[in-house]
């Protein structure tokens, strides 16, 4: 009876320690919600439009963070989970098209329509340089100051009349 | 009257060469092409046509008799074919769930099948979804939405009704299904 009261405090702490070891890794695999929200913030709602997976409370995008919280704890990683959301629902959940086939030309064209830009304000600025300077005014003929003579006289006297 | 009345830096314009009139119009025409292509094409009525063909991974324990893993279009060609879209976190999906799984049993041997397409779904709570209401037809998973896509659909639950010579007949179905309705339907690819 001695001998197990004597033993009993060190049976206890065996048992603790057992207990922690089993129940530590359970509780360090549980992955926080900033983890959680880290892969969800990188995802898009597949049934919203532009609604990030981390802003989004439809029970489908719970459902999803449930996922990425199941994922984390077996131990994958981010770009499998992406990997597993694209399986599950194609580009649309990365919220970007991909950079194959067609999908391409979405990347392409900006970079082109850019450049081609920029090549026409390179063209404009140069041949604007290059256009010759302003001639200076070409005389005025004799036709043209009797008939500008003529108006000036028109709206002195018309000046002169409304005085 | 004939003489130059304006200045020689008035009367000349600076003209662009044809290449940028062209590179201007080539970039229009794709701009406007991609902006066709990123606009929520038009829903397909697809009614009385010709169904389009899939392709079914289905999920482990629903395969609801069939062999193998998959199940396409192609391969139930003789058989009337009802084809359901729902998903776990539809409510008005749980209102035809038991109707559907009641229908499986009443009809399979008449030879009508009945195929569940999990329409952007998580496959821990469409299984939970599955079995909560019992179902045991084939069921499987909308894989990056190509069924989806095919049959053009807006929402869940749609419903198709496919005859024997692999065509919808009437149009599709949207909302829950009641009995009657789900009877008449049958009735009618069952012609």
């Amino acid at each position: 009876m001695n001998t197990m009261r004597k033993y009993s405090p060190y049976f206890i702490l065996l048992l603790l320690a057992l207990t922690l070891l089993t129940v530590a890794p359970a509780v360090a695999q549980t992955p926080t919600p900033n983890e959680v929200n880290a892969i969800a913030r990188e995802l898009w709602c597949p049934l919203c439009n532009g609604v990030r997976l981390d802003n989004c409370e439809l029970q489908a995008c719970v459902q999803m963070r449930e996922v990425i919280a199941e994922k984390l704890a077996a131990g994958e990683d981010k770009q499998a989970i992406k990997a597993y959301f694209v399986t599950q629902y194609g580009d649309v959940v990365l919220g970007a098209p991909s950079g194959e086939g067609f999908n391409i030309v979405v990347w392409v064209l900006p970079v082109l329509v850019g450049l081609i830009g920029v090549g026409w304000l390179v063209y404009f600025v140069t041949t604007n340089r290059k256009a010759p300077a302003p001639q200076p005014t070409a005389p005025i003929t004799s036709k043209q100051a009797a008939a500008e003579d003529e108006y000036v006289r028109r709206v002195e006297d018309e000046l002169k009349k409304s005085d | 009257m004939t003489e130059n009345n304006t200045t020689p830096t008035q009367t000349k314009k600076t003209r662009l060469p044809a290449w940028v009139y062209l590179m201007g119009i080539g970039g229009i025409s794709v701009a406007a092409l991609l902006a066709l292509l990123l606009l929520r094409p038009p829903q397909k009525s697809l009614c009385e046509g010709p169904a389009p063909d899939w392709s079914l991974t289905l999920f482990d324990d629903y395969h609801g008799g069939v062999e193998g893993n998959t199940v396409t279009l192609a391969e139930l060609k003789g058989k009337p074919v009802v084809l359901n879209f729902w998903a776990s976190w539809c409510t008005p999906c749980a209102e035809e769930a038991a109707l559907l799984e009641e229908a499986w049993q009443k009809y399979r041997d008449q030879g009508v099948v009945f195929v569940g397409i999990d329409y952007l779904d998580q496959e821990p709570a469409a299984l939970r979804y599955l079995e909560k209401f019992g179902v045991t037809y084939p069921n499987g998973p909308d894989l990056a939405s190509v069924m989806s896509k095919r049959y053009t659909i807006r929402g869940v639950p749609e419903t198709f009704f496919i005859n024997r010579a692999g065509e919808i007949v009437g149009c599709r179905k949207i909302g829950p299904l009641t009995p009657s309705e789900l009877d008449q339907r049958i009735a009618e690819i069952m012609k």
